[in-house]
């Protein structure tokens, strides 16, 4: 090398002291920030907005410092959430105003849910997505929910089986009761529905909590359906029943849903689902007229029979199964009414198989597609089959004498 | 003789004189005088301790019953015919002489003959040849090098029974006077590897040899590399192997440690059991070793990282947990991260020197400072101490110490870099310690082959140990590069079943 060792070392020297002189400056330690586990969103007065933030407080476990100190909340595993909330004219404004009464920085990277007051949501909350989105720190996958009340009554609730409520909310998202619906899939129902229709998971407050504070009241269920949406605001909602058949339709019916149905008057068959598939297919015909083939096949394992039937007897199988597929027809006819006719938005995603099936014809159809879609016919043809009786093959009133 | 060298005297009295000038305050030299056929004078010279006492006695009984008859010529003539079939070596110098001592040599001066008759008589205590304690196998010969050359030579030798390997000698230090042996096998090593070995070994100027160590700082291509770029192993069946792979096998007197050239890094990442275990486990435990090599290298700085400025990354559980055990630690992640590996660093340098009765002290002291107390004394969180003991571990999996010592080095800069940078900062150590590895060689082989340079045929030895059975090519860098080393064909049972 030709370089002279002393340049070589002066050299190294000045770019160590460049880069270690200026420290670790944008550093933030774990201990610098306030971790949000949760938000909500309500709407004040005079169309002000008030932003709630649950927030985690990293405080040891007690049994961790082993000291004889007494337990601040007799050590119940609630003490670890702080609920702190500040009004605004916009979520920026709500945000600064909740920052300067914290001495940590509020800190979105990890929060999981965004919880909308039922009232905010009938407002609209396009404003507030734009925030969440053009937010760095703010992650996409974050789940979105509506709530019958103010969301700041959900907020700092304990479930008691989870950690907080928020765990609790995006855990149940994962399974057969409720869907996941994260900032992305309202961003892409936006973009790609002609009248930015889209659902949201509707949360149930009511006696949210128990008399005991803070924690939930165990005897009701989190989620109440969904709400739809249409043009930015909240229009209504399907309860649980209509949202099964919504489920259906769009193909979110999850495996380990429990089907149970009555073959007569206090005579119950019940059924796990182990497969569904349900297929859309859109379809216009010469006349003109715009229907959809719904078609669905599932598949599902007996796990209750305190009926008559007899599952080895090949009839009455059928006639098991034929009670299922009316069953889930109604449901679906059900549900496709109240959506269709009442609320008069296509939650259910036809536009985009019409587009793409038909474009021509979809893009007529665009300007006034709610009128459109209501007069779409759906054929639903629903195919059921129970493929295991589980371990007990014979129903226990009908086992024969040995 | 050359001009400068002090010639012997032919009057033993006279030599008598000038070796007590020449050997003054040498306390172990002695001196042993004795009549040859109970007429001529002789005298052995030696120091005492290297050579066979009994061994000498025997000779000087023997040459005192030596009978002279008048009529044969001069005592001088006749003592001169019959001692040439006795000794080793005749000398003329005073240099000469104390060569030949100081390395056992027994030197018979006889009055009225200017020259010295050298007698090989050397032995000296040795330790026995024992299990090498550095390098310990499972499975596998139990027998390290020892600091005799002799033995150690002979070690290779009964591993390697052919002509072809070579073993030159050489000699190193002015003061020392070291022998350096450079063993290979002919027709499977590059001659200019060997030439070039021999002449880097020819051109160190020091006055002492004390250990191969200074042998290879001397020699390596990198001083300033924190990477070895030599492997030394006490191990002979390690070096016997590297010797049938066609390196060059640099042997030191007085130390245990041979030292192996050229090496790439991944030879540095292979332990010689891997060969002697079942190759499925053996590929498995390499694949292990692999990867804890990165996570000695990358842990603390990736956790500093981290911690530091991308919260984000941390599954939020996790953060939790890790912002909880935080939350009372008065330290920046980076020191915390920092005081704890230089604590671990000093209890692992202390265990390595101390004696071993303080050793368990040591130990003790060091399961607090690295543990529970350290904790509970709310000057480290848990997960430090949890990523600290994986790197300790991590580092010690690696089977060559100075490979160990040289990843727990470069954790120091890379966790400052991730300190002051962030990933970014990480990236960058590791974009650095990376163009370093390419650049790097040892004797002209790039260290990462055969990943860089790539030589996909010889990637099998690096992705996974192959089978003995498979056919294999010796590597490129050896004379007969991609000649078959083993038989292309089959495995013995599959011969077998098709023999019926």
């Amino acid at each position: 090398m030709t370089i002279p060792m002393r340049y070589l070392i002066r050299a190294a020297a000045s770019i160590a002291a460049i880069a270690l002189l200026t420290g670790c400056w944008d550093r933030i330690e774990v201990n610098d920030i306030a971790i949000i586990l949760g938000a909500g969103i309500d709407q004040e007065e005079n169309n002000k907005v008030k932003l709630s933030v649950e927030i985690y407080l990293p405080a040891p476990d007690n049994n961790e410092s082993g000291g004889g100190q007494e337990g601040m909340d007799s050590g119940s595993k609630n003490g670890n959430i702080l609920v702190s909330s500040a009004i605004g004219s916009s979520m920026a404004d709500a945000m600064s105003k909740l920052q300067k009464r914290l001495s940590r920085r509020l800190y979105w990277g990890h929060n999981n849910v965004y919880v909308f007051g039922k009232e905010r949501a009938e407002r609209g909350f396009n404003d507030d997505l734009d925030f969440f989105l053009r937010y760095v720190r703010a992650r996409e996958r974050t789940n979105i929910y509506v709530t019958q009340g103010k969301a700041i009554d959900t907020m700092g609730v304990i479930p008691r089986l989870d950690q907080n409520l928020m765990e609790a909310l995006t855990e149940l998202s994962k399974t057969e009761v409720s869907i996941d619906v994260d900032l992305k899939t309202v961003m892409e129902q936006i973009v790609e529905t002609p009248e930015q229709t889209y659902t949201v998971p509707y949360i149930l407050t009511s006696a949210v909590m128990s008399e005991k504070k803070h924690l939930r009241n165990a005897n009701v269920p989190y989620f109440r359906g969904l709400t739809i949406f249409k043009k930015g605001r909240m229009i209504g909602s399907l309860d649980n029943e209509l949202t099964h058949g919504y489920f259906w339709i769009t193909n979110q019916i999850k495996a380990s849903t429990i089907l149970t149905a009555a073959v007569a008057k206090d005579e119950t068959v019940a059924v796990n689902l182990t497969a569904s598939k349900s297929k859309l297919i859109p379809k216009i015909d010469s006349s003109g007229e715009w229907r959809m083939e719904l078609i669905i096949e599932c598949e599902g394992n007996l796990i209750q029979n305190a009926s008559r039937m007899d599952y080895s007897v090949p009839e009455q199988l059928t006639e098991i199964e034929d009670l299922f597929e009316a069953m889930i027809k109604k449901n679906v006819d059900k549900s496709l009414n109240v959506i269709q006719q009442k609320y008069k938005s296509d939650i259910l995603g036809y536009s985009r198989l019409f587009r793409r099936k038909y474009p021509k014809q979809w893009a007529a159809a665009k300007p006034e597609w709610s009128e459109t879609f209501l007069r779409i016919k759906t054929d639903t043809s629903v195919n059921f089959q129970i493929r295991r009786p589980g371990a007990l093959v014979k129903q226990i009133n009908n086992i024969p004498m040995e | 003789m050359n001009d400068h060298e002090t010639p012997l005297a032919a009057n033993i009295e006279e030599s008598r004189e000038k070796l007590k000038h020449f050997l003054h305050d040498c306390s172990d030299a002695s001196m042993y005088h004795f009549r040859i056929g109970e007429q001529l004078p002789g005298m052995f010279v030696f120091f005492s301790g290297l050579t066979h006492e009994d061994r000498m006695d025997e000779l000087r009984k023997e040459m005192a019953g030596w009978s002279f008859h008048e009529d044969n010529g001069s005592l001088q003539e006749q003592f001169q015919y019959r001692v040439a079939g006795v000794c080793s070596e005749e000398i003329s110098s005073m240099e000469e002489l104390v060569d030949h001592i100081s390395s056992g040599s027994v030197i018979l001066l006889v009055d009225g003959i200017d020259r010295g008759y050298a007698f090989s008589l050397a032995e000296w205590r040795k330790r026995a040849i024992e299990d090498p304690a550095a390098e310990s196998v499972i499975r596998g010969p139990r027998e390290g090098f020892t600091e005799s050359m002799v033995d150690n030579r002979a070690m290779l030798r009964r591993r390697l029974r052919s002509q072809k390997l070579k073993m030159r000698g050489i000699e190193v230090g002015r003061l020392t006077k070291s022998h350096i042996t450079i063993a290979y096998i002919e027709g499977l090593a590059a001659p200019e590897l060997v030439k070039e070995v021999e002449d880097r070994i020819g051109m160190i100027e020091i006055d002492g040899v004390l250990e191969s160590g200074t042998i290879e700082e001397y020699i390596e291509d990198e001083p300033y590399s924190p990477f070895p770029q030599m492997l030394c192993t006490e191990r002979p069946d390690a070096a016997a192997a590297g010797l049938l792979e066609g390196r060059i096998v640099i042997l030191t007197d007085n130390t245990p440690m041979a030292l192996i050239a050229p090496v790439s890094l991944f030879s540095l990442l292979q332990s010689p059991e891997d060969y002697y275990e079942r190759f499925l486990i053996a590929t498995a435990i390499r694949w292990l070793r692999y990867s804890f090599f990165f996570i000695a290298l990358l842990v603390p700085s990736g956790y500093v990282a981290l911690l530091t400025y991308h919260h984000e990354m941390v599954p939020s559980a996790l953060l939790l947990s890790i912002a909880k055990s935080r939350e009372s630690i008065p330290f920046p992640a980076l020191m915390e991260a920092f005081m704890m590996e230089t604590m671990f660093e000093a209890l692992r340098e202390a265990g390595v020197r101390l004696p071993k009765q303080v050793g368990a002290a040591v130990s003790i002291v060091g399961a607090l400072v690295i543990g529970q107390a350290a904790t509970s004394a709310g000057l480290v969180s848990s997960p430090m101490v949890m990523v600290v003991a994986i790197t300790g571990i991590a580092s010690f999996l690696l089977p060559h110490y100075s490979v160990g010592i040289s990843i727990r080095l470069l954790r120091f800069p890379m966790m400052l870099l991730a300190g002051i940078f962030g990933l970014l900062g990480l990236l960058m150590g590791i974009i650095g310690i990376t163009i370093h590895l390419c650049s790097l060689r040892s004797f002209g082989l790039p260290y990462l082959s055969p990943i860089a340079p790539m030589m996909v045929g010889e990637w099998t030895d690096v992705v996974m140990r192959p089978p003995a059975w498979l056919p294999r090519k010796r590597p490129r860098l050896t004379k007969s590069g991609g000649s078959w080393r083993s038989k292309p064909g089959m495995h013995v049972s599959k011969l077998h079943r098709k023999q019926e």
